[in-house]
């Protein structure tokens, strides 16, 4: 709510006067297949990508800074 | 980040195998960032405020805040996957979700169902089987089961805050400015709060050095001769019953007794009247093996650990 309403009082001044401009939606008619793929997506390549990124990603000095499990 | 970086990339080559209608977006990036950044920073600032006054009063408070998020090495890391991934992101999702001539509230709807829906969907059936047949179905990866339960909630902000700025600014650059920064300070604060700030575990700190001494798990337990704690879980459980017992002592619950120890009396203590307490809370006392080691005989006004009774 607070970032929104930051967010739009922003837009109200002048400064940021040449932001503000109407979204025009880029279709008539929804997809249903752009909705469905756009909500599965990112579920069904979740597990396969984290363990991808725990397998491939080892963690460096840098990285584990402050952690006890180094 | 991983699956940030890996999606985008896919989201992106599937726009180009589907290609359509380009989308019609007016970003001036220079100023959506601005925009966003404020506003970003106006919530950081009343989160700072209601967390704790010092972030303004003091110097040093800001300076270690910022300080240690400069040295982290894993926010601009955070900054430089999150930023591009919540680009593609926005962007797909306002060229392909709104239509025209739909109300605010389906709009609104349809992007959170766009982002969230996936998560919902795979979540619900995961516990609906953990529920059901007491096995979960990704167990295999217990820990990233817990996490994709956050990612409800913050891929519908998501969600709801590309719709609200793409209706203003009719681009996407405010959103993924405003929602980069957001899940990177999310993400940051998540690691931070599972470490601690500076706060290195380090066992020549934490526990007790050989040739030391006792250390700081002082009374019977270092100098009976019993076998000192090496490991966290065993410092952990040499601890309890010591803030039990500074409980007991200090009169704020009962002293503390192991439900197998053998009495004071019949370990032979002397306890004198009005000492109870003291000596019935004593590790001595309630530990024969100490009682009778090498170690210094407890007297009674030693025995208060004023440190771990938290005074």
């Amino acid at each position: 709510m607070l970032l929104l309403g930051s967010f739009e009082l922003l837009l109200a001044l002048p400064m940021f006067a040449s932001l503000r401009q109407p979204g025009v939606a880029g279709q008539a008619l929804r997809d249903r297949g752009d909705l469905a793929l756009t909500a599965l997506l990112p579920a069904l390549t979740y597990f396969p990508l984290f363990i991808l990124g725990m397998v491939a990603l080892r963690p460096t000095r840098s990285s584990s800074r402050g952690s006890p499990t180094r | 980040m991983v699956w940030a970086a890996v999606g985008a990339l896919l989201t992106l080559a599937l726009g180009l195998i589907g290609k359509r209608g380009r989308p019609v977006f007016s970003n001036r990036w220079p100023l959506a960032i601005a925009a966003g950044l404020i506003s970003v920073a106006v919530v950081y600032g009343r989160w700072s405020w209601s967390t704790g006054c010092s972030w303004w009063i003091s110097a040093s408070g800001w300076w270690r805040s910022s300080g240690s998020a400069l040295i982290r090495p894993s926010w601009p890391c955070l900054l430089a996957d999150l930023h591009p991934g919540l680009r593609v992101t926005a962007r797909t999702l306002l060229a392909r979700i709104p239509v025209s001539g739909e109300s605010n509230t389906a709009r609104y709807a349809a992007a959170v169902l766009a982002l969230s829906g996936g998560f919902a969907l795979l979540l619900g059936l995961d516990y609906a089987a953990l529920f059901l047949t007491g096995r979960l179905p990704t167990a295999f990866d217990p820990l990233s089961t817990v996490v994709a339960i956050q990612f409800l909630p913050l891929t519908a902000l998501i969600a709801v805050i590309s719709v609200f700025t793409w209706k203003r600014t009719g681009g996407y650059a405010a959103a993924s400015v405003i929602c980069g920064t957001l899940l990177t300070w999310y993400m940051w604060r998540a690691r931070r709060r599972r470490w601690g700030r500076g706060q290195v575990y380090s066992p020549h700190r934490h526990l007790p050095a050989k040739g030391r001494g006792p250390g700081r798990t002082r009374s019977g337990a270092g100098s009976s001769g019993r076998p000192r704690a090496r490991h966290p879980q065993r410092l952990r459980l040499n601890l309890g019953p010591g803030l039990r017992r500074g409980g007991g002592l200090i009169g704020i619950g009962p002293a503390y007794s192991p439900p197998n120890a053998t009495s004071p009396a019949k370990a032979g203590a002397q306890i004198e009247p009005g000492a109870g307490p003291v000596l019935a809370s004593a590790e001595g006392a309630s530990s024969p093996k100490a009682q009778a080691g090498s170690g210094p005989r407890p007297s009674p006004g030693k025995w208060v650990d004023w440190d771990r009774a938290g005074l």
